[in-house]
This record gives C-alpha cells, structure tokens and sequence, in this order.
C-alpha cells in the first residue's frame, strides 16, 4: 500500500469520527430546540409556559386519574398535570420546585401518591431537559448507572434516546389531554379476580421526598393535596396491608390527610387496567372530586378518610 | 460473544490485527483460535461439541474420498448423517419427542413420567451440523473435493461470523476461499463495515425497539387491546426480520471485511409476491439447503402433481422442526407447505383473473405482496407464540377487531416509535431497488461518509443497549 494511500484513509478516518461527533452535537442542539417547543408538559414547564393554578403530581395513575381539560373546565381555571409514567415521588419533587421556579406559583399542589413505591426505572426519559435543570442534571447524575453517563459524554444525541422524544412529536399544542381511552378486557378482569392482591411498596426515600414537597408547600403557603386515586375495585378488594400502607404513608408525612379514591369508582369500564382508570373514569371522577371541596383550598380534609366500598362491580 | 456487546468489541479490532499480520497456516490458526475464542464465550464446554462435529466429518471426509466403493463412500456418508443428526437429535430434539410421546401415552392413560435429558442447546448448533453435513453430502456427490488440511476444514466448520446463527455456508463456497491468502482490500473493507453498520441498525436500533412490545403481547394477550395485538404481530414481523438479516448482515460485512464473500441471505423477502418468490428471499442459506439437500432428493416436482405437493410439505415441515423443538413451529412448516401448495393450485387462476380483469400490473403486484405479508404474519403468530392456547388467544383477539381507532391502542409512544422505524426501513429497503448501494459506498466518499455517520446515529439516537439476543440463536 502506498504511504499516500495510507495517509488518504486515516483522514478519511478521522473526518468520519470528526463528522460523527460534530453531527452527533448539532443533531441533539436540534433535537433540544425542537422538543422545547413542543407542547410536550415538561417542555411546557421548563419553559415557564405552565399556567399557575392546580399543579398535580404523579406516576402513571396520576396522569390517567386526573385528566387535565376536564377539570380546567369544571374548575374554570388554570390546572397543569405534570404526571409522567412511573415517576417515582423523588423525581417529582425535582419536578414540583424546577416548576416554582420557572412559573406562577400554584393555588394548589396535588400528589397523587402511589408513586412512593416507584424506583427510579424512568428518569431516564427526561434527559433532554437535563440542560435546563441543574437541580435535575444533579438528580440524574446521582441515579443513573455510570454507563449512561458514558454514553452522554461520547454522545450527546443519547439524551433523546427514550420515551420523551417520541411524546414530544405527538403532543401536538398540548399533552395535557394524554389519557389511556381503551377500556379493560373481561379477561383482564377474570386475571384480576383469581390472583391476590400485590403488596404495596413505600420507598423510604420516596416518602422522605414527599415529605419535603409538603414542607415547601406550606412554607409558600401553597396549600397540598395528597391522593390515591381509584382501583380496579376487584384488585382493591384483595389489595392485603392497603390501610397499614396508608397509615404508615401518612406517619411518614407527619400526619397529613390522604384523600382515598382507591374504591371510588366501581364501574369497571372506567378502568384502562387493573390500577389506571380511562377518559371514561376520569370524567367520572372530577365531578365527585369538585363536589368533595377537594379542589378547594379552604377544605382542610376529606370529610371521611374512608371512602365507603362500591355496592357491585357492573360488567363491562 | 455477542456481535452487541463490549467483550466483541473488543475482540474484533484484536483478531483483525491478528488476522492481517499472519499470512497461510497461521492465519488459519488465528480464525481458529478466534472462532473458539468467540464461540466458548458462552460456554466452554461447547467446544467439544463442534471439535466432536469437526473431527468425525474431517475423517468421514477423507474415507469418502479414499473408497472407490460407492457402497463404500455411502457407508461413510451415513456415518457423518448419523452422527451429525444424532447430535441435533440429542441436544435438541430428544426431550420434544420424549414430551410428545409422554402426552400421547397419557392420552392413553399411560402416566409413567419419562426421564428427561439434563442438557442444554448448544448455541449456533443447528447451523453448523447443517454446513457439514453439506461438506459430507458435497463429497459423496463428488461434487467437491476432498479436504486433507484438518486445520483448514476446523476453520471452515468454526469460522466465527456465520458459527452461531448462519448464514449457512456451505463447503463449496468457503472451503475454496480458505485455500488462499486473502490480501487486505479497502474496497472490501468498507464494503464490509457498510453492510456490518447496517446490521447494527437493523438489530440494535430496529429490532431492539420492536422487541418489547412484542414480548409484551405474546406474554399476556388478554391485556392488550385487539387492534395493539395485531400491531404487535405486524411488529414481530419485522423484529425477526431485522434481528435475522441484522446478524446476517453482520457476519457477511465482517467475511468481507476479511475478504471473504458469504453470498446473500437476504433479499427483501416482504416484498415478494408470492411463496415460492419468499423463499427464494428469506433466510436464503438455509431454504436453498433445503431444497439441495431434501426437497430434490425426495424427487423436487419430477413425480406429478401429488408428489410435488408430498415433497414440498415434507420440506417445510422439516424446515419447521429444523427452526426449534416444538409443535409450534412445526405447525409454522405445515402453514409455508400449505401457502405453497394453494399457491400453486390458485396461481394461475389469479394470473388469468387479473388479465381478464384487465387489473394493472402495479395493483395486482401490491395485492400479491400484501397477501403474501399478511399470511407470512399469519404464521409467524404460531412461530412466536410459546403455546398453541397462546397462537389461539391472539389469533382471537385480532378477529374481534371491531374498528381502527388510535384510541384502541396501548402504548402509543412505544407503537410510534416502532412505526416510524419499520417506515425508515421500508423505505430505504425501496431506495436500496434503485441504486447500487456498493458503489455508492465505494465511489462517492462524501456520500459514503455521510451514509456511515448516519449509521451511528441512527444507533445512538435509537438503539437498545440491554444486550439483546438475536432470536435465532436458539435454533
């Protein structure tokens, strides 16, 4: 091989390795932009866009149990549902104060609270805002496994690499109607009625989040609601060590009141799945929340902590 | 070793410093102790199995060549068959058929449980029992010569590209190249990391994010809507396609890398238009076997009608064993022998409606490839399913769709992410019809930089990186 020719294709090397860094920066700078002006909920909030109003936090059943555009109307006012799937409680209070930070403080701050028992399976999903949050960046940093943070040093494009990418490009204007519309099979059903219950988990760093978040709350004197919104009621039914998770939830939260909707929808084709409810049973659901006081902030407490049991299940 | 993984990553670069360095016999030695070095990565203990396969076929090799007999060389050639198939029927089959016995005693009432074999499947052991059972049928036909260099046919049975999950290939294609030094070619090297680039797309990026999703459905049907189940048949579809051709993409790019051609075993087999048209483009190593090997030798479509029927669905079933140890995919063969069959017994009635119907070509070909795909997705449900309830229960959900609303499907995100892949795909399986893709690699540098970068990319941006494996190493 002539010395040329060798010379030639270790160029040729380096331009490739050169372009695909190069690429790999512009793409993701691009990526970055395009995602932040989606109306992506994150990106919503991370650019200050968020409305003030009811701010609601959560996982997944946060996200399918208060369905946004229902209750901004029965409200007449602003609520912003800044729920994501398997958001553990940790990430949420990243997310509760990046939010105070950037927007209107809000009225009133809702938690659904299941997501104590959440690890932190999804937070890589949110790294394409790590560049906006220092205080999440850090998040990040502390809980993803070192080779991701390989990965984000040689790569800036596998930031875009998950879930968030894609809810990004089909939010449209707004995601905040994102909301599970299938209604559950009666096979799913049957599953639900022959297995037991699983136990529920408390993280106790998740329960240490959630502390915090009241404690910050009050200090704004904004004031918190914490919930547990409804189940399949089959599955609730055989939900074993429920009321000791409830009771040992709100010891950890230094007694503050839990709003149980867990039993409070017994038609079963208001349920997605064993533990989510669909757009059917959140229009279900916001007109009993309304009529609760629960959106309002002068009602200190749910009137009973015990919601009473649904009469029968209906079929679907 | 997996192609997608850090420890091949880490071999590769060292066995193609190795591998340009020597020249002749220690070359050789460098494929070998490479080959094995990648192959008892997974399990030590592998490598008597093929030293066993390699050693009785080298000897029944050189027997067949020595005896002037041909009841002679017919003996040996049964020795290799015996003992090749044994090894397959022993690993691989021995607990399916003792099952199947067992379930069929008892139906009888028999309850006496059987002993188990405590074994596992050898990896890749499917594919190189078939590449030398080749070498011992090639012989015996005397169609190609002899091996003498035990070395040289280890490597040929070992060499680590195509070891764990083919292409298939057989002795007259590589046994020649292995008889001369291979110089390195640039043009040959980047022709080959091309093709091994775009392996790596298809597997990481494409059949990595199917995968789950799938999974999901087979695991718990009952879960999903009907319009997710049949997504997620569509989907499987295309993640055995690209976890497949991926890894033979991978193993060709690397041979041609070192300056070897392994042919093609994959041809946009979703575009074809009929059954016999699909076989001639999926899995093409180990259908054009089957033909070579079985189908023919039970006399092809030279005895009439009814035979040709008996053969190909002979074929098909066995193509169907050969994939795994279960009913389900030898019910997967009896569905191909079967679309085979019809397809000759309706063809030409198709062809003289649409001349009669005077239906234009471009139609008539959309309609053919959509059959062909909706029925090749028909059968990979029972290729996929790990039971027949399994097969029944999704094969149900799909027929209760009652209509085709976004809002009937589950995991939107996950669903559209893996459509906007299979349409990427799609469309440069179409753009690669009309240009010459090797020369646009080797003649155009810009394009050909551009076309590697966006490679990479493609892999950062969409790639799983849970070290998946390809779904045909359990064949």
């Amino acid at each position: 091989m002539a010395v040329g020719d060798l010379w030639g294709r270790i160029g040729w090397g380096l331009a490739l390795v050169a372009l695909v860094l190069a690429g790999d920066r512009a793409l993701a700078a691009g990526l970055h932009a395009a995602v932040m002006q989606t109306g992506n909920r994150f990106a919503v909030l991370y650019r200050g866009d968020a409305p003030g109003g009811v701010l609601i936090l959560g996982n997944s059943r946060g996200v399918n149990t208060f369905h946004q555009p229902t209750l901004a109307e029965l409200l007449d006012g602003p609520v912003f549902n800044a729920s994501y799937n398997g958001m553990s409680t940790e990430l949420s209070e990243v997310v509760l104060y990046d939010y105070v930070e950037r927007n209107p403080d809000p009225e009133l701050v809702v938690i659904e609270v299941t997501g104590v028992g959440a690890d932190d399976d999804q937070v890589r999903d949110f790294l394409p805002f790590a560049g906006e949050s220092e205080r999440l960046r850090d998040y990040l940093s502390a809980t993803l496994p070192p080779r991701v943070a390989t990965a984000r040093r040689l790569f800036a494009l596998y930031d875009y690499n998950g879930e968030m990418l894609y809810r990004s490009l089909a939010a449209g204007a707004s995601d905040q109607g994102t909301i599970n519309r299938y209604k559950i099979s009666p096979a799913v059903i049957a599953i639900a009625e022959e297995q037991g219950g699983e136990p529920m988990r408390l993280r106790p760093e998740n329960a240490a989040a959630l502390g915090r978040m009241i404690a910050f709350c009050r200090e704004r004197e904004v004031p918190v609601r914490l919930v547990i919104g409804p189940y399949l009621p089959v599955f609730r039914s055989k939900m074993d060590g429920y009321d000791a998770w409830v009771a040992e939830l709100g010891e950890a939260v230094g007694g503050a009141p839990i709003w149980d909707y867990s039993r409070a929808i017994d038609d079963v084709t208001a349920f997605a799945d064993r533990v989510h409810l669909n757009y059917r049973g959140a229009r279900l659901l916001a007109p009993r929340l309304v009529k609760d006081g629960f959106f309002d902030p002068d009602v200190a407490g749910p009137a009973s902590l015990a919601i009473p049991p649904p009469t029968a299940s209906a079929s679907p | 070793m997996l192609f997608n993984s850090v420890p091949f990553l880490v071999f590769l670069p060292l066995f193609l410093a190795a591998y340009f360095a020597t020249r002749g016999t220690a070359r050789l030695a460098v494929c070998l102790a490479g080959s094995y070095l990648f192959y008892g990565w997974w399990d030590w203990r592998f490598l008597g199995l093929i030293a066993v396969s390699t050693g009785v076929d080298y000897l029944v090799g050189l027997r067949i060549a020595a005896a002037e007999a041909q009841r002679t060389k017919k003996a040996w050639l049964t020795l290799s068959l015996v003992s090749n198939l044994g090894l397959l029927a022993v690993f691989k089959y021995f607990n399916f058929f003792l099952d199947s016995v067992y379930r069929a005693t008892g139906f009888f009432g028999f309850s006496e449980s059987p002993a188990f074999l405590a074994v596992i499947l050898p990896v890749g052991i499917s594919f190189y029992t078939f590449q030398t059972l080749s070498y011992s049928i090639d012989l015996y036909r005397g169609s190609i010569e002899v091996e003498r260099s035990l070395l040289r046919f280890a490597t040929y049975v070992a060499f680590f590209p195509q070891l764990v999950a083919g292409p298939i290939v057989r002795a007259s294609l590589l046994l020649p190249q292995l008889r001369r030094d291979h110089p390195f070619l640039w043009s040959g090297f980047l022709l080959g990391l091309g093709q091994v680039l775009l392996g790596y797309v298809k597997k990481v990026a494409v059949a990595d994010s199917l995968a789950p999703f799938v999974d999901r459905v087979f695991d718990a049907p009952e879960a999903f809507t009907p319009l997710s189940v049949l997504i997620g048949v569509v989907f499987y579809a295309f993640q055995i396609y690209c976890d497949f051709s991926g890894y033979s993409d991978i193993a060709i790019g690397l041979a041609r890398m070192l300056g070897y051609d392994f042919g093609v075993n994959f041809d946009t087999p979703y575009f074809s238009k009929s059954f016999s048209d699909f076989w001639t483009r999926w899995h093409i190593s180990l259908s054009s076997w089957l033909r070579d090997y079985l189908y023919i030798p039970l006399g092809g479509n030279r005895g009439g009608t009814l035979a040709t029927y008996r053969n190909l669905m002979i074929t098909m079933l066995l193509g169907g064993l050969w994939h795994g140890a279960s009913w389900n995919f030898v019910f997967w063969g009896f569905l191909h022998g079967l679309y085979l069959v019809v397809q000759r017994l309706l063809g030409p009635g198709y062809g003289r409606l649409v001349e009669r119907l005077r239906v234009p070509g471009v139609v008539a070909g959309g309609l053919q490839v959509a059959a062909v795909f909706a029925l090749t997705c028909f059968a990979w449900i029972f290729f996929r399913s790990p039971t027949f309830a399994t097969s029944w229960e999704v094969i149900g959900q799909i027929a209760s769709i009652g209509r085709l609303s976004l809002a009937d499907v589950q995991l939107k995100v996950v669903v559209l992410k893996g459509f906007l892949l299979i349409g990427a795909l799609v469309s440069l399986e179409l753009w690669s019809k009309t240009v010459v893709l090797p020369s646009l690699v080797l003649e155009r540098p810009v394009a050909r930089t551009l076309a590697f970068a966006s490679a990479l990319w493609v892999i950062v941006l969409f790639g799983t990186f849970d070290g998946g494996q390809f779904i045909y190493f359990q064949f």
